[in-house]
């Protein structure tokens, strides 16, 4: 009888020493963030979360989207997103949200807007491996449909026009187009529609043989798995993609500094109803990981709504406004803006303000404000609401906040207030001859 | 049999030591001063969020003072506390609609307390400095909605929002809005915003009792909240409304009210079911640019807005007949027993996945307060969709689209077209 319970206690305590140091090491990897290493030779990073059953997987390819598209096929990148993932592995486009729905494959998500070509979901770890190779096929099978390709185009006019409509939509695009005069990062981001309507099946099949490689593709999995199971995911998933041979390494296009010599531009719109809007951008290209922190952390500084300088001296001085900045991220170019929305007579007030103000921040650096900033960025920086935002922390967190230092601010001050390089686009029911 | 007893401990070990993250369960109470609280644990990020919604919206401006709710919305967080929550690291908005007014935070569950200390300093009095701006302010967006169309059709859509006491839902006018005085919103706010019902979401890593904690120590200074009483919808055959609009143009909206009864017994499963179904239908025929389901509900009664935008080719009268072919189709959908398991399979794993992130499940949670459904309830979940009465259901989907209807309301870019 003792020998038994001897037994028994024996056991209960191999267990309590086996399961404790695993209960204890899932916990501390909890936000871990890996590099997983891979035989497909795809940069894939692991962020690890104690998600339960949910996995969000995230697949970008650098440099392929609309904005790094040519001239002559601008657009083919938001044309190609359709016909990959519309109709997958012969299906219709009802069928596919049937089977994404029957898989578990929530919230898909696909964006060629900006630099990037890229697609997001949700997936439970149950049905993950279906639902991996489901979406495999949409790389495997690249017989494009050219009825499907005619459909597309002829819907194409309607997508533009609609985006050509809120002044903030006319307002960015002439900024964008006075900020990169002579590229495709000053046009539409949809596309164009004389290029898409140009576009071939070949020129699809050539598109995603030449821009979706394995060389240009980031991958991240946000969840409750192990770098192993990573390593099999991507081998379901992106078996269709051929590899990459050493002479055909992707290749960047660099991106010519081509502001536009017109600083500032008038569009006149009627009935707006004594509203104006100004929209001021400035553009800052190929920014390191500390040079971007810099700049995040000026933004917030200067620019929130709440409590930065900016908007605090607009109210102080009666303008009335609703003022929304914002910096658009890239790997090759970025930009500054800021977009307000004023009453028509306080117009004057406010360019003299605008200018002012960059005057004197190119000179003064208030580090109190900024130093205030860099602790609110790193306090919530570094954790998110949701699967997604802790992928997005691996871009964030690798804007080191906490090592930006006086003589980094000091050097962005001075690009980002550097009136030369500021272009301003007002929409309102002005005469053009009433630029500032 | 110890040898099987350990392997067996050995292989549960890993769904032991999870198991708590893939639990769903949503806990509730009520303070003594009658504040709700709901809360979703969540310990995998250590990131909280926080809404605190005033069940008390634009519908209940005082008359002739239209805008109100709105400039009190703009001033619940006065200048100071901008500072101090910036320095916490706590991110948060405002926001109102005709039913609630509300702030929606994210912290880490440190500022926890300090929100909350400070939210009762707010909730007991209001600051109206600045107010001057937040007029001008508002009165620029709405100028701004006017060019572009959106402050029409807000407006239609409240006009033709009928109780059955006659009332209609306000309009935004900008001459009462400037009449409103600082002693106005003062007085108000201290009649109405200090007493109306108040719920406490509660998202993400932060235990039950400790939360518990911070809200007696903080919010015992609240006074007691009122109860509400809604006045019910009034709900009658399809009203047609046409209007000129550049925000929306060529869209035809079609309103549909559910009563608290209805909604209480198949909203959720119905809006799973007609979002589902709207997606598949409308987004593959390419005349439809944009199809999308909102909701605007007050104390358990829905009101749902079926939106669909057409492209420029298509006619009002065209967009009309690939809408009733909608609804034939969906009153015939012939939910069986097998589809219904399929549907409430499918459910499971989408509120695994809400459930997963922070903010979808507040938004959830949210959702459900306001159509005023038991968080926890059979309807809340996949379970309880297994145990709906199908012919009942089947009855209400044919009828919904007729004896539910308010009103339809057609837009185009240019009337003469």
């Amino acid at each position: 009888m003792k020998h038994k319970k001897l037994k028994i206690v024996t056991s209960i305590a191999v267990i309590a020493l086996i399961s404790i140091p695993i209960f204890l090491k899932n916990e501390k990897r909890s936000l871990e963030v890996v590099d997983v290493s891979n035989n497909m030779g795809i940069k894939t990073s692991l962020v690890y979360v104690n998600s339960g059953d949910v996995i969000y997987v995230r697949c970008k390819f650098k440099n392929a989207g609309v904005q790094c598209n040519s001239v002559e096929k601008h657009g083919i990148s938001a044309v190609t997103s359709r016909m990959l993932f519309d109709k997958i592995h012969g299906l219709s486009y009802v069928e596919v949200l049937e089977k994404f729905a029957d898989l578990g494959i929530w919230d898909f998500t696909r964006s060629t807007c900006g630099e990037d070509f890229y697609f997001h979901f949700y997936v439970t770890k149950a049905m993950i491996t279906d639902a991996l190779k489901f979406l495999s096929h949409a790389f495997s099978d690249t017989n494009f449909s050219s009825s499907y390709l005619e459909y597309i185009k002829k819907f194409y006019p309607s997508i533009l026009d609609v985006e050509t409509s809120a002044p903030q939509d006319l307002l960015r695009q002439r900024l964008w187009s006075m900020l990169y005069s002579n590229s495709v990062y000053g046009m539409s981001d949809t596309g164009s529609s004389r290029s898409i309507s140009g576009l071939s099946t070949k020129d699809i099949q050539d598109f995603v043989r030449n821009t979706l490689r394995r060389d240009n593709l980031d991958v991240v999995f946000v969840g409750e798995i192990s770098r192993f199971e990573v390593d099999d995911y991507l081998k379901i998933l992106f078996a269709g993609l051929p590899e990459t041979t050493k002479l055909e390494k992707f290749r960047f296009e660099t991106l010519k500094d081509d502001l536009s010599a017109e600083t500032e531009a008038v569009i006149t719109r009627p009935n707006l109803h004594d509203v104006v809007c100004v929209m001021t951008g400035v553009r800052i290209d190929g920014l390191s990981n500390m040079e971007k922190a810099a700049l995040k952390t000026i933004v917030e500084g200067i620019f929130n709504a709440k409590t930065g300088d900016f908007s605090r001296g607009l109210r102080r001085r009666n303008i009335s406004h609703n003022a929304f900045c914002e910096v658009i991220w890239g790997d090759m170019s970025n930009v500054f803006f800021i977009s307000v929305f004023l009453a028509k007579k306080d117009l004057e007030n406010y360019k003299k303000y605008l200018y002012e103000k960059f005057a004197e921040y190119q000179q003064t650096l208030d580090l109190g404000a900024l130093e205030k900033a860099k602790n609110y960025l790193i306090k919530i920086s570094c954790n998110g609401f949701s699967l997604q935002d802790l992928d997005e922390k691996i871009e964030t967190t690798s804007f080191p906040y906490d090592e930006v230092a006086e003589e980094a601010l000091e050097e962005m001050m001075k690009k980002l207030f550097d009136q030369s390089r500021l272009r301003t686009v007002i929409i309102g029911d002005i005469a053009q001859d009433q630029s500032l | 049999m110890i040898k099987k007893i350990v392997c067996v401990i050995l292989l549960l070990l890993p769904q032991i030591s999870f198991a708590k993250n893939n639990e769903k369960k949503v806990q509730e109470c009520i303070l003594q001063n009658g504040v709700r609280v709901v809360l979703h644990e969540d310990f995998k990020m250590p990131m909280v969020v926080i809404g605190i919604v005033f069940h008390l919206g634009k519908a209940e401006a005082p008359p002739n003072k239209f805008g109100m709710i709105d400039l009190i919305e703009k001033k619940l967080i006065n200048s100071e506390l901008h500072d101090v929550f910036y320095d916490l690291g706590i991110n948060y908005c405002t926001s109102s609609d005709y039913f609630c007014t509300k702030i929606v935070a994210s912290m880490n569950p440190e500022s926890a307390r300090d929100f909350f200390i400070q939210m009762c300093k707010v909730m007991l009095e209001i600051s109206v400095e600045d107010l001057e701006i937040c007029k001008k302010q508002l009165v620029l967006e709405y100028k701004l909605s006017s060019y572009c169309g959106q402050d029409a059709l807000a407006n239609n859509i409240a006009a033709n929002v009928q109780f059955s006491n006659g009332n209609t839902l306000p309009m935004f006018q900008e001459q009462e809005l400037n009449s409103i005085t600082e002693s106005d919103v003062k007085l108000f706010y201290k009649n109405n915003f200090r007493y109306c019902p108040v719920t406490v979401i509660v998202s993400g890593a932060i235990g039950y009792k400790s939360l518990l904690k911070m809200l007696h120590n903080s919010f015992s200074n609240l006074p007691r909240r009122r109860a509400r009483s809604s006045i019910p919808l009034a709900t009658s055959s399809l009203k047609d409304v046409l209007l000129e609009n550049k925000f929306m143009g060529n869209a035809i909206i079609y309103a549909y009210a559910l009563s608290p009864d209805e909604n209480m017994k198949f909203g959720n499963f119905f809006d799973h079911i007609l979002l589902h179904e709207m997606k598949k239908y409308f987004n593959g025929i390419y005349k439809i640019a944009n199809c999308s389901l909102d909701d605007i509900g007050q104390n358990g009664w829905s009101i749902k807005l079926i939106t669909l935008e057409r492209r420029s080719t298509v006619s009002l009268e065209g967009l009309s007949d690939i809408y009733r072919a909608f609804i034939k189709r969906i009153c015939a959908l012939g939910i069986s027993p097998e589809s219904l398991k399929k549907v409430a399979a499918r459910k499971r794993v989408y509120d695994c996945i809400t459930f997963a992130n922070l903010g979808d499940a507040y938004h959830s949670m949210l959702y459900e307060c306001l159509a005023n459904r038991d968080i926890n309830g059979t309807y809340f979940s996949a379970d309880g969709l297994e145990a709906i009465n199908l012919k009942e259901f089947r009855a209400f989907v044919e009828n919904f689209f007729q004896q539910n209807a308010l009103f339809k309301i057609m837009t185009k870019f240019k009337l003469d077209n």
